[in-house]
Order: C-alpha cells, then structure tokens, then sequence
C-alpha cells in the first residue's frame, strides 16, 4: 500500500517539499492543500509586476497545474484543513478526517494586522495572494496617492513599484529609519534619498492610529502620529507572523521566536510530522539564537528537506547566516547575519570596517559604487556579519559573505583576498578587501 | 502568547529601540521619539541591565529559551582547506 503524505501549505516550503516526496518515493500518494486558487507562484515577483518591470503575473508561476498533476502531486486548491489530530494521523477537510502517513505543515505567515480603528475597510492591501494581487494591479492607475504601512523587504519593494507607476507614495515607519530591523541608517541612506527623488514622502518614527473610511466603507486617508494623509490604497506590509495555530492547537512545539520547534530534519515534535517554511523557527548559525520569517529561498530548501524525510529519505539543514538582497529606490541594498544596529541592540562585541569602492574599472561606463560594512568578533576577527548598499553587485556579495560568516573566515582572510580584475566586470580594488583592510587599520593591525 | 515568546518579543522590541537611540546618535539621524508609559522602564532600566551583564550570560540565557536551537543540530566538519 503506498504511504500517503499530506501537505498543508501550497507555497514554497509546500511545494519544495511535495515535489521532494514525490522525487524520494514515487510510488507515495502525495496529496497537497491550499486554502488559494493557485499554488506554486513566486509572490517575491508581485511588486516587480506592479512597478512595471515584469510584464504580467503569469510569469510568476512555476509551474501549470496540470504539470503538477501529471508530475502525481495532487494539489486540492481552495480547500481548507481545519484541524490536525496527530495521536490519530488525521487532518480535517471539510468536516471529515483525511487519514496520512506522514504530514508536512507549511503553513506559512500572515501579516500582522494594524489593531486601529478602520482596519476592515475596503482598499487595505495585504500583498501576498496572487489572483488579489492581479485585481489591485487593475485599479492602481486610478490610485493617486497610496500610503504603505512599515518599511520591512516588501514595504521597501512596494514603495519603489508605486514610486514607479507614478504614484503620491507615502512611506509611514514608527521607526527611525528603512528596514531598521535588519540595517544600519549609513547602509539605507541612499535608497531613502532616492525615494524622496522619485518623489515619495517619508514619514519615520510616525504611528498609524486610525484607517479612515469614506461614505463607501473604503480608504480615504490615514491617521498618524504626524498627521492625516490622504490616499486611496494602505499596502500593508507589516512583520510576518508565522501561520501557527492549527499546528499549536494540535501540540506541536512552538519556541521563542514563534515557530514550530524543528530539528535538522525538520521534525516536530509530532510523530511523522515535518513543518518548514514561515511557520517554523531554525536557529541562527552565528548567535544559536532561533529566528522565524526568512526568504522564499529558504523555505523552499526547508520545504526540500521536510519531504525527503517524510517519504522516509534522510537530509538534513543547516543552520542559518541569512544572506539578504534587495532593489529598493535606485539602488541595490543587501547583507548577512548582523548589521550593526542589530549587534548593538544584542550587544554582541565586534570590531568593524567600511570601505566605499566600486563595481567595475573605474574608466568603464556605468560603474556604480559599492560600500561595504563588515564586523566581526573581537580577537578571533571571525566574520558575524556585512551590510552593503550599491548600484551593482550587492547578491553576489551577500551570497560570498554568507560563506564566509559561515565557515569562519576572518578579516586577515578578507584583507588579502584574490579578485576577478576585468573592467567591465570587477574593479581593480574589491570593495569588500578595502573594508577589511580598514577594519584591520582601526585595530592598528 | 507562551510567556518566552512574549519575553522576547518584548525584549527584542525594546533592545532594537535603545539600539536604535545609539545609531541615531553615531550617525546624526533622528532618533525614535522619548519613550513613554511602561516603555520608560524598558528603555531606562532593562536595556542599561541587559547591557551591563556579560555577554556569555546573556547569550547562556538566550539559548536556555525553549526553540528549535535546542535540537539537533549536526554541526559541519571542519574544512581540511584546499583540495590538493
């Protein structure tokens, strides 16, 4: 009788880890659920679509629906599990158990919802469905002015894609400064300059206090902390809360960080029950500190190795460095592990670096700067983290530092590093080498 | 909320504003406003306490939360350096 695996959770870390299931053992009846009408998109791709680079949302799928069903992956769109029963190895589908093998929970994230008055009126955009993404996009040329909540990764994507449609985009942030959780204001600076060039109006260290409807019971405004603005579209892109409930309320683990509690298989605490993606916690390889909301890349690998598990391979994951890249304005921003507000704000001890260079030789057109920020431990000179903000080059770089957090390369290494030397490809000086070199020379090294 | 996550989500908030205060000042931008009500506490007690306590300490008491760095972890062998 072949073992039947559910999957609940039709996003990257559901998809990665049906497909990883079917791929470990074809024989297994793989059956995935998904509250939506579509499952296996790319929402990272919507802002693209909305700022006018990608052409149209088809583009976004990975795969048809059919190729999935010919591939044996039965996918149940826009059908929803109301519970799990883990003693029994049931999950709820309309009313009635649905018997499994082995579970995979991919359950994903919400948004957490502003808790103002006004919150239910029409014209708030939770960006993250793709067919509702596809109805907005219909009516954002009659929008002429539109205030996104929280300068988070998507908050960030969004102002720029509104930027670019031509929008009145207002960026309203209680904190002092873009992505604060995850940057330092010298990294951010040029992206924010860019967005007031494009014509955006930013208002940080500003509250929401109440949404404002009109006779219509749709958004007219904003109230704030520094004063009403009016708009006709509020994109909400607040922090990702993982989608745990139904998990919890069947008692798999959840830690700290708001995750389900995993191991490197992606085991819960649940007999034959795997969880990966938004929903779940993995620890942080430099401070072993779990975290929860990563990327699409990242619940995708999860979602890979929950389902060679469940189908009863064996792979494991690794600890986490969080390389991190992003167009935001008119540049490139990126990073990995700690920048130096989060460091600050941990109070871990680290020695520091910065270098402005460049992305190409200095006589080649269209070279862009590159500024790059490293720290790393006191003593050891062991690299904890990076923060870079340019016109070119930044991925490259994040996905390089990432490595070299993770296997303990140090500054010294950094500092004399070989680099590719082409002109139009990489500068004489690699920018990342220059900031080492000055990490090493504030040390009088 | 389970109290751990709650005492993070607290201490993370709160330790990212004071942080925030400090960066505000290195770097000449403005910073969050003057914290009111409970946040008083936070900003003006706990964050100087937390700060003051070693690093080891607060990292020993980081890890003794419940969460998934709690299991097994299978760590990487140690690169042997370049292939001959």
């Amino acid at each position: 009788m072949p073992q039947r695996i559910v999957v609940v959770g039709g996003g990257a870390g559901g998809i990665g880890a049906a497909g990883a299931a079917k791929g470990t053992d074809p024989k297994a009846e793989v059956i995935v659920f998904t509250e939506y009408q579509d499952a296996a998109y790319s929402p990272c791709g919507i802002p693209y679509v909305h700022g006018g680079e990608i052409p149209d949302f088809e583009r976004l799928f990975l795969g048809t629906k059919q190729q999935y069903a010919d591939q044996g992956i039965d996918i149940r769109y826009e059908t929803r599990v109301s519970a799990y029963d883990t003693a029994a190895k049931t999950v709820t589908v309309a009313g009635q158990p649905l018997p499994y093998d082995r579970l995979v929970v991919a359950s994903g994230w919400n948004y957490g919802k502003p808790e103002v008055p006004g919150a239910d009126l029409t014209g708030i955009y939770y960006m993250k469905n793709i067919r509702e993404a596809m109805e907005r996009d219909k009516t954002l040329d009659s929008v002429k002015s539109a205030v996104v909540l929280e300068a988070g990764p998507l908050g960030l994507e969004m102002v720029t894609a509104l930027c670019h449609r031509g929008i009145e985009t207002h960026l309203v942030d209680p904190s002092p400064w873009a992505l604060s959780m995850a940057t330092d204001p010298d990294i951010v600076k040029p992206v924010e300059d860019s967005w007031i060039e494009m014509g955006a109006k930013l208002h940080f260290n500003t509250k929401l206090e109440a949404i404002l409807g009109d006779a219509d019971g749709a958004v007219r405004a904003v109230q704030t902390s520094d004063g009403e603005i009016t708009c006709q579209l509020l994109v909400i892109a607040t922090h990702k809360e993982p989608n745990t409930e139904l998990g919890a309320a069947a008692g798999l683990a959840v830690g700290s960080a708001g995750g389900f509690i995993v191991d490197e298989t992606m085991a819960t605490s649940a007999k034959d029950v795997w969880a990966a993606g938004d929903c779940i916690e993995v620890p942080h390889g430099v401070s072993n500190v779990p975290i929860q909301g990563l990327s699409g890349s990242h619940a995708y690998s999860q979602g890979k190795v929950a389902g060679v598990n469940a189908a009863g391979g064996r792979r494991t994951y690794q600890p986490v460095y969080v390389p991190w890249g992003l167009v935001a304005g008119k540049w490139m921003i990126g990073g990995v592990s700690f920048s130096e507000t989060l460091a600050t704000a941990l109070g871990i001890p680290f020695v520091m670096g910065v270098a402005q260079g460049i992305s190409r030789a200095r006589y080649y057109p269209d070279m862009q700067p590159v500024k790059v920020k490293l720290l790393a431990e006191p003593g050891t000179l062991r690299l904890i983290g990076a923060q870079m903000v340019g016109g070119e080059g930044i991925k490259e770089r994040a996905d390089f530092l990432a490595m070299a957090v993770r296997t303990g390369i140090t500054l010294r290494d950094l500092a004399t590093m070989e680099n590719v030397y082409s002109p139009p490809i990489g500068a004489l000086n690699e920018p990342i080498a220059l900031a080492a070199q000055d990490a090493l020379s504030r040390l009088g090294s | 909320m389970a109290f751990t996550r709650w005492v993070r989500s607290v201490s993370e908030k709160q330790l990212l504003t004071a942080a925030h205060t400090d960066m505000a000042k290195r770097y000449g931008v403005a910073p969050p406003p003057r914290p009111a009500g409970i946040d008083i506490f936070w900003q003006k007690v706990y964050a100087p306490i937390y700060h003051r306590l070693p690093w080891t300490f607060r990292a020993k008491m980081m890890t003794l939360m419940p969460g998934s760095h709690r299991q097994q972890w299978t760590p990487r062998p140690p690169s042997g350096g370049p292939a001959v």
